[in-house]
């Protein structure tokens, strides 16, 4: 005989009531003369002697409080009733007379996500323009004329030497240029590179971090992007960080994260190079620094589930008012 | 490159499967971008020997031969040329299963049974020969299964280089960073010394021993260009993408792609009188082995003979000089070339040959005599000939030199974030090479001869780690030495008019910064537009200097699917060119079409007006004098377009588009557009606090009837002028034309709100008030008040 179980369907039903007439039939079939508990309570004389008293009380228990849900069930529906046809009902399902909502663009959401991350612990957002000269481009970053991985950079060129900047790093040179370690920025921005596929657009968005200070080393640099990176996931994400090449860092180390698909790069990081230190008037011998780039097109693509990259750039309203 | 993992365990054979191996090389920095499964597509395929081989009787082009599979013989009829009794090959027996869905069966050809088939590599897909069955060697053991053999089934690794990695494009270096992650050694094959049965030389001269201070030749006569080149060489060949030639090419190739050095052959005719190496002359031409004409400057670095080019070193050769179906003999080439001298001319000429991308990223400059020999030998086993001595031609003085790094151990453990023991620190670089020579307090290394990256302590530092492991390395978070910054530093952005825009129906959209030429002269004005010197394609050629065309073009995009209500907007750089400088300013732009609210049960169906954009606008509007004029701006229509001034400073403009201005996209129906300054935008001043009045306010209001050119920013400019500081507020609440009023009439319903600071303002007083208005605007406008 298990009294809680009986207790708890009764009282369920009694809450399933929904007017007057239910809630009589229900009180009959609990408390009736045949009711549930009633016969509960018929039921004691077969239990042995000893077990009948603690078995009792509970069962009378039991009644109480669905009597008690009875009657408040009872005063429930009173009070509805009274209450209906006081105003004209309304159709709630009608849609609201709100005027139309606009959408942020999928990547200014991401950028906006990953801003509030570093800003809150101390970096600064710093923008720099998107036409830069050859120097703050690339020597500065110690990729001299002729270096191989100028070929990896596929530039736009404008008149005067001038290019349409292929990475944000030249905003963290003209930061070491102008201010003194410590410093932490961020530099969002978009770049440029010639190459258009699925996963490709000639116009792109990054965001840079650099930090520079005294005994800045390549764990921080690892605790730094793994850190990043779980924030702007929320969740812990495997990664893998393995050698590779920039000129402007040693060692250098790209970043991919494990999805449903198997590792997929995310970021290029490294130790930042001495020249890039000397050559913007910080002495590599009292500081170092780590700095760290990726693609928030392809963040925002990894967030939001989307699996071309052009599309992004269509502006297709149906797709941007998705993102609200 | 493509690596097959069968030639990689030839020189290295860690006991890893082949998924651990590819971690590996990509935990060392050498990326595996994929793995291919290669060869095999086919069944019941096995080493087969031809015991007979009689003519066809119906047929001059058909054989019948008798092949042995050891353990039977079976009668085939082959339309093979090189088909030969004692020659061992593939056969495909009866119900053999070969690639595009063929299979073996029993037939007869001209009334000859076949029982099976002999295959060429086309034929089994493990090769691109399809003139002749498959030439296996006669060690093959008959009745093996081919797949067994020669690796038929391999796996292709595809590894994507860094350019430091110059000296991991060969089989051998690859193997090499395997054998130190391993820690085994590296099995090179053996190279013996060729017997030179020939005297032969031409003399090598050096003039530019800076670009190529190792020059490596040696003659070859009497080979045969077109002998068969054995299966083997050529499966690994097209295991590696690199299509068959003939004998001499594909054994360079070969020696190439195994270790690490290019060589080339030159037709020892053409080669004659000598080789030299110097820098080209202005106006010197060579056509190249493509076939087309190099029009070459005094940077490019050539190897001539008698003066006369024949090869731009180290990148390609010329097409007189080399290698033919009538060649009988050949001067190898084996050189060393510095990395600058060849940097830079291969891009120059649009020419990335496999020789150059190895020699501008370094190649072992200790290399040349072991590869040569390995050549060598086999071009003798293969094509035959006799070679004569080795021709050398050296620099000493130019040839690089062991470069020797320092690291203080306490500078190693600072850079990584973590103390790695000496034993394993002196491990990796013993292993890799370095031969490290340790003190108390610092380590010191030597480059070798392959390594070309290894110049400064940063280089050590990343050596140590790689071998170690990225992934071993300690994660630490940096000590932060903070000071806090007023957030509009940390982050003086637009977030604030981004989330504006989106309450006000914008959608946000991101478009290209470059444009079509024509779109982008609609709104440039005078300014000189800034002109991509490569762009990729005509549509997007020239830099915006207005948000305005790009956003357009989304318009068309959305309309043209059936919206009938578009709000866009964008925030970003614009570009121009003036006074031999480039413009950048940071602009925001929206664009307003269609219905005013979308449709709904509660809407109605009026299209967006100039005030829907006004109000919209107004709500941006940074803190400041705020004046409206009457625009003139060509992109605008006239009289529908204002220009924003605040505190005197031009904000932007907005209004209905220009008619022909929105012809260019295509776009039918009253289109408003806004384009304003960031930087003015973004200008917000903290505002200060006024002091709120305690005294009741009065309010007053007048419908008015004027004529039509009387503007409402007047009456409010005379209104206040008349009332100064008691009026709090103005307000137009209606305005209508009618027949009644006349023609060119409208009336003007406004509200003044009148409120004193320091006392309660009195009926009587805010008529006075009210009545001087009225008389003034009487005076200066003619305003009537209505009846």
């Amino acid at each position: 005989m298990n009294v809680v179980e009986s207790r708890d369907l009764a009282l369920a039903e009694v809450a399933r009531a929904e007017d007057h007439s239910q809630l009589e039939r229900a009180r009959v079939s609990i408390l009736g003369r045949k009711g549930t508990i009633t016969s509960l309570l018929r039921s004691l004389s077969e239990l042995p002697k000893d077990e009948r008293p603690a078995v009792g009380k509970q069962v009378n228990e039991a009644k109480q409080s669905i009597e008690k849900a009875i009657e408040r069930r009872r005063e429930e529906l009173d009070s509805s009733l009274s209450n209906t046809r006081r105003v004209d009902s309304v159709d709630i399902t009608l849609p609201g007379r709100t005027q139309h909502q606009g959408s942020l663009h999928p990547v200014t959401q991401t950028l906006n996500a990953i801003e509030e991350i570093f800003v809150s612990s101390g970096y600064s957002v710093v923008h720099g323009p998107e036409i830069e000269d050859d120097y703050h481009n690339f020597e500065a970053l110690n990729i001299p004329e002729n270096h191989p991985a100028r070929a990896m950079h596929d530039t736009f060129y404008l008149r005067d030497g001038m290019v349409l900047r292929t990475h944000t790093s030249p905003v963290q040179v003209r930061t070491m240029e102008t201010q003194d370690p410590p410093i932490r920025i961020i530099c969002p921005g978009r770049v440029y590179r010639r190459d258009f596929d699925r996963t490709h657009t000639p116009m792109f968005h990054q965001v840079e971090g650099l930090v520079v200070d005294r005994g800045i080393s390549f764990a921080d640099l690892k605790g730094t992007v793994t850190s990043f990176i779980e924030s702007f996931f929320e969740r812990e994400v495997e990664l893998r960080f393995r050698p590779s090449y920039f000129p402007f860092t040693e060692p250098s180390a790209e970043v991919d994260v494990m999805g449903e698909t198997g590792w997929s790069e995310v970021m290029g990081c490294g130790v930042v190079h001495p020249k890039v230190l000397s050559m913007s008037g910080i002495d590599p011998k009292e500081y170092s620094g780590f700095a760290f780039g990726f693609g928030v097109d392809r963040l925002a693509m990894l967030k939001f589930g989307v699996n071309d990259l052009r599309v992004l750039f269509d502006n297709d309203i149906r797709f941007l008012r998705q993102f609200g | 490159m493509r690596i097959p993992e069968s030639w990689l365990r030839e020189w290295v054979d860690p006991p890893v499967s082949l998924d651990q191996l590819c971690d590996q090389l990509t935990n060392l920095g050498l990326e595996v971008d994929a793995v291919e499964a290669i060869g095999g597509d086919f069944t019941d395929v096995v080493v087969g020997a031809i015991t007979s081989v009689e003519i066809h009787p119906q047929s001059d082009h058909l054989t019948v031969c008798s092949v042995s599979t050891g353990d039977e013989e079976h009668q085939v009829v082959c339309g093979a040329p090189n088909v030969r009794v004692g020659m061992k090959s593939a056969f495909a027996r009866i119900n053999a299963a070969l690639p595009n869905e063929i299979r073996v069966k029993r037939r007869a050809f001209q009334g000859v049974e076949s029982n099976g088939m002999l295959c060429s590599a086309s034929e089994l897909g493990v090769g691109e020969d399809a003139t002749g069955i498959l030439e296996l060697p006669s060690t093959a053991t008959l009745g093996l299964p081919l797949a067994d053999t020669h690796n038929i089934e391999d796996n292709c690794i595809e590894i994507d280089l860094t350019p430091n990695r110059g000296d991991c494009f060969s089989i051998r270096g690859v193997a090499r960073e395997v054998a130190v992650v391993n820690e085994l050694p590296v099995r090179e094959p053996e190279v013996s010394q060729s017997v030179n049965s020939s005297t032969k030389q031409v003399p090598i001269e050096l003039e530019a021993p800076e670009g190529c201070p190792v020059y490596l030749g040696q003659i070859i006569e009497n080979l045969d260009v077109n002998a068969q080149v054995p299966f083997w060489l050529t499966r690994r060949l097209n295991a590696c993408g690199i299509r068959s030639v003939n004998a001499i090419v594909d054994i360079l190739n070969y020696v190439m792609v195994e270790w690490g050095q290019p060589m080339h052959a030159f037709d020892l005719e053409a080669v004659s009188c000598g080789i030299g190496v110097r820098r080209a002359r202005a106006q010197e031409k060579l056509t190249l082995l493509d076939g087309t004409e190099a029009k070459l400057d005094e940077e490019v670095l050539l190897i001539t003979s008698g003066d006369r080019p024949v090869a731009i070193a180290g990148v390609i050769g010329g097409l007189d000089s080399g290698v033919s179906d009538g060649t009988q003999s050949v001067l190898l080439e084996c050189a060393f070339f510095v990395p600058d001298a060849v940097v830079g001319t291969a891009r120059k000429y649009g020419l990335q040959t496999d020789a150059s991308t190895r020699y501008e990223r370094g190649v072992d400059y200790e290399l040349q005599e072991t590869a040569l020999q390995r050549a060598t030998s086999l071009i003798l086993e293969i094509a035959g000939g006799s070679a004569g001595d080795v021709i050398e031609a050296r620099s000493q003085e130019h040839i690089p030199t062991p470069i020797t790094v320092s690291i203080a151990k306490n500078r190693l453990s600072a850079l990584i974030g973590e103390e790695i023991p000496d034993t394993s620190v002196q491990g990796i670089f013993r292993r890799l090479g370095f031969d490290p020579s340790e003190s108390a307090e610092s380590w010191t290394c030597r480059s070798p001869a392959h390594r070309f990256d290894i110049s400064i302590e940063e280089d050590l530092v990343e050596e140590v780690c790689r071998v170690y492991g990225y992934d071993n390395v300690a994660t630490k978070m940096p000590n932060a030495t903070l000071a806090l910054e007023p957030v509009a530093n940390a982050r003086g952005d637009s977030s604030d008019l981004r989330t504006k825009l989106k309450s006000l129906g914008y959608h946000e959209a991101v478009t290209y910064s470059f444009i079509e030429r024509e779109k982008n002269a609609e709104f440039a004005g005078s300014n000189e537009s800034l002109v991509l010197q490569n762009p990729m394609s005509i549509e997007r050629e020239v830099m915006r200097w207005s948000l305005l065309p790009g956003l357009l073009d989304v318009v068309s995009y959305n309309i043209a699917r059936q919206h009938d209500h578009v709000r866009v907007y964008e925030y970003g750089q614009c570009f121009g060119y003036s006074d031999s400088k480039t413009l950048h300013r940071e602009r925001l732009a929206g664009v307003a079409w269609g219905l005013r609210q979308p449709e709904g049960w509660g809407n109605q169906s009026e299209l967006v007006d100039f005030f829907d954009l006004k109000g919209n606008i107004e709500h941006l509007l940074p803190v400041g004098e705020v004046e409206w004029k009457e625009s003139n701006v060509p992109w605008l229509e006239y009289g529908n377009g204002a220009d924003i001034f605040v505190d005197g400073k031009k904000l932007g403009s907005f209004g209905l588009l220009e008619s022909k201005t929105q012809e260019v996209f295509e776009i039918e129906g009253s289109t408003y557009v806004f384009e304003l300054e960031a930087n003015l935008l973004l200008d917000t001043e903290t505002k200060t606090a006024r002091a709120i009045s305690t005294y009741p306010s009065v309010r007053r209001d007048l419908a008015l009837v004027l004529d039509e050119s009387i503007s409402v920013g007047r009456i409010e400019q005379e209104v206040s002028n008349e009332l100064g500081e008691l009026l709090v507020e103005f307000t137009v609440f209606d305005v209508f034309r009618s027949e009644k009023l006349g023609r060119n009439k409208k009336s003007l319903a406004i509200g003044m709100t009148l409120q004193d600071t320091r006392r309660t303002l009195v009926d009587t007083e805010a008529n006075d008030q009210i009545d001087a208005v009225v008389l003034r605007l009487k005076e200066q406008f003619g305003a009537q008040l209505r009846k």
